[in-house]
């Protein structure tokens, strides 16, 4: 299994051994390669979510919880999101396509298909909790496909316009 | 045993309209605190819920339930038939709003009246015109309240709106601010810095007013740069007696959104107090106010002040007034409501120690703090002495973009301003919130500004402050990406706790927590 933390792309890999009860690393890779471990060993008692470790001789813990294929850590104060993807596998990252980058309604389109938009252009208006957000277009070019009409709900994601 | 029949409460034994079951008419966590509030007072709780909510805590904590049909806000939460109908069906005597929804509802208000139930909240017609922007100046004007320099015409999308627009703006100066009439919140209401933004700017201000207000009329006031956005919480009785219980200083805001909220306002001296708790006792009885209420006013730097708006509801900062100075406001609503006079005397209303609340949202602030949505996987909130958390939702709920992304409120009070600080920042650090993004990281990088250490923020600050210049180092990411590594190698996730904590538990198994009672501790 391959992790990345956040929108970050390095990929790491990670193998641990396991002594009577406290686990220790045995190898990372960085994108492939070998890479220092941190002298970090982790108690295999959790309650609640939470983790015990001993860091650089320090007694520390954090949280963690799974959430689809996304684990999420609190560390000090601070929530960070970690993705695991199968080793050898792309990450879905996909070029194209203008996608919602929250849940809401369509409140406004303001372009039709065929039609030829600058870079920056607001092209629809999403409506979410109230609060309007405007998608732009990220360059020049024409509009290929509207994938939703006015009124319609959406997801965090959804492909909404294409532009070629 | 039907606990309809429950005995009036001693402290209402003298009331001239006293009341035993009480309707909320809201969700959240408005909803759960002033459930706890009914407890409290010897009250019982009606909650109503609509599908998505039907087992949020609201409902899970009162006394009793109603289920409101429907898809839509319309349907459901707005709808004044269904719930008026609802209170006389299920023995409600009373009716308290809370915030958002109804509550600045006149036509509401009025319905309950004449459904022969007591309104936990002014009269409408007190509502009708602190709801109205426009005749709320007008008002004020005439009542020798200070306004903020502005057009108080009225501009309806028509054939002449244009021009009317532009003439006015061109009369108050650049720049300038678009508001709702109707308005609150932040909605329908944007900045305007020169004449050729004035027209996309007020079609967007029009648009989000007629969305979310159901009116998209628009007037014009001048923007106050480097202003602080402080407010006086008032409360009024039915025999005429105004008392103000000191301010509120809401000048962190986002999207004119407030997002921090303290008691005392670092910027008042006690003459600016005074000033602007008799001009806010004065907007009060010019409408014949009667219950809590709020006065807003915009502070410039040179201690000048302005009249915004009167909230005619209790406020989602509320609990900030709450533990300084020792009154609960909702059971002041209970009592004025019932009939009884305020007791308390002005020269009795201290100011003791320092409070602050933050607003927990569900947002993502490293992208533009869109909200986020999903489901709560761990839900940790803070407690000790001096800590409050008022909030509407527990481990596992799910999080949708249907209602407000407010999550929580968590209010800290201390002996000074700097260590109510220093709580804060403990208790957000110590808030662990998985599986849906919070602004609870961003809310420590905003506290330990310099800026707001020493109280100098204005109403900018956000905006005018880069987010990057807020954020802190952050741990690497081999560290981070191994802590979720060692999680899945230790199967964290099927190792959680057999013990449910699904269910509310603050009057049953929270027997080993030290501040289990201090948790109750409004005001």
């Amino acid at each position: 299994m391959d992790w990345t933390v956040e929108s970050n792309s390095d990929r790491y890999s990670i193998n641990f051994k396991d002594n009577s009860g406290i686990i220790h690393i045995s190898e990372i890779t960085k994108n492939g390669e070998v890479t220092s471990s941190p002298e970090i060993s982790f108690s295999k008692e959790t309650k609640n979510g939470r983790i015990d470790i001993e860091m650089e001789g320090i007694k520390k813990f954090f949280h963690a919880a799974k959430s689809g294929e996304m684990w999420w850590i609190h560390f000090e104060g601070k929530v960070y999101t970690v993705s695991s993807i199968e080793s050898g596998t792309l990450s879905s990252e996909e070029a194209g396509g203008l996608t919602a980058p929250m849940p809401g309604t369509i409140q406004q389109i303001l372009v039709t298909k065929g039609q030829k938009v600058r870079s920056g252009q607001t092209l629809m208006i999403l409506e979410a909790m109230k609060m309007e957000h405007k998608i732009k277009a990220p360059n020049s070019g024409e509009i290929i496909r509207i994938n939703y009409s006015l009124g319609n709900r959406v997801e965090m994601g959804a492909n909404l316009i294409e532009i070629e | 045993m039907n606990r309809g029949s429950l005995m009036i409460p001693d402290w209402m034994r003298d009331s001239p309209h006293p009341f035993t079951n009480v309707l909320i008419a809201n969700r959240g966590e408005i909803a759960v605190r002033i459930i706890k509030a009914t407890r409290e007072a010897g009250l019982r709780s009606i909650a109503i819920f609509s599908d998505a909510d039907r087992y949020s805590l609201h409902v899970e904590i009162a006394d009793d339930s109603f289920y409101l049909p429907g898809e839509t806000l319309e349907e459901t939460y707005l709808n004044l038939e269904s719930i008026i109908k609802i209170a006389k069906d299920s023995g409600a005597e009373a009716i308290h709003p809370g915030y958002g929804f109804l509550s600045e509802r006149p036509d509401f208000a009025e319905a309950v009246k004449d459904a022969g139930l007591i309104w936990i909240g002014p009269p409408s017609d007190a509502i009708a015109i602190m709801g109205n922007k426009i005749s709320a100046r007008k008002l004020m004007i005439d009542s020798d309240v200070p306004v903020i320099p502005g057009e108080e015409l009225e501009i309806t999308e028509d054939a002449e709106h244009l021009g009317l627009l532009a003439s006015a703006a061109a009369k108050i100066g650049y720049p300038l601010l678009l508001k709702a009439s109707a308005g609150g919140g932040g909605k329908g209401m944007r900045t305007v810095i020169e004449p050729r933004s004035l027209r996309t700017e007020y079609e967007a201000a029009a648009r989000e007013a007629s969305t979310a207000f159901g009116d998209g009329t628009i007037y014009i006031e001048k923007l106050l740069k480097n202003s602080r956005h402080v407010e006086i919480q008032i409360l009024s009785d039915n025999f005429g007696k105004t008392i103000h219980l000191n301010e509120r200083d809401c000048s962190l805001q986002r999207r004119f959104q407030k997002i921090i909220e303290e008691s005392p306002s670092p910027a008042l001296t006690p003459e600016i107090r005074k000033k602007m708790g008799d001009a806010a006792i004065k907007a009060a009885n010019s409408v014949g106010y009667v219950g809590a209420g709020t006065v807003e006013f915009l502070l410039t730097s040179n201690g000048l002040f302005y009249f915004l708006e009167m909230n005619t509801r209790l406020q989602v900062e509320h609990p900030v007034t709450e533990l300084v100075t020792g009154i609960d406001l909702v059971q002041k609503q209970f009592e004025i409501a019932s009939g009884l006079p305020i007791e308390v005397s002005q020269e009795n209303i201290s100011i003791q120690g320092h409070a602050i609340e933050a607003r927990i949202y569900a947002e993502d602030p490293e992208s533009g703090f869109l909200p986020s949505t999903g489901k709560i996987e761990t839900w940790i909130p803070p407690d000790g002495p001096g800590i409050r958390v008022d909030s509407g939702i527990r481990e596992k709920d799910e999080i949708s973009i249907d209602f407000d992304p407010m999550l929580a409120k968590l209010i800290v009070h201390g002996p000074d301003r700097k260590s109510a600080i220093r709580r804060l920042q403990t208790a957000l650090s110590n808030f662990i919130v998985l599986g849906v993004r919070t602004n609870i990281g961003f809310m420590q990088d905003l506290i330990s500004d310099q800026s707001f250490l020493i109280g100098d923020v204005d109403t900018d600050f956000i905006k005018n402050t880069e987010t990057t210049n807020l954020e802190k180092p952050k741990i690497d990411d081999k560290i981070i990406a191994l802590f979720a590594s060692a999680s899945d190698y230790i199967g964290i996730n099927r190792n959680t706790s057999t013990t449910s904590k699904n269910s509310y538990n603050e009057f049953n198994d929270n027997y080993q927590n030290p501040f289990h009672i201090l948790n109750r501790n409004f005001p």
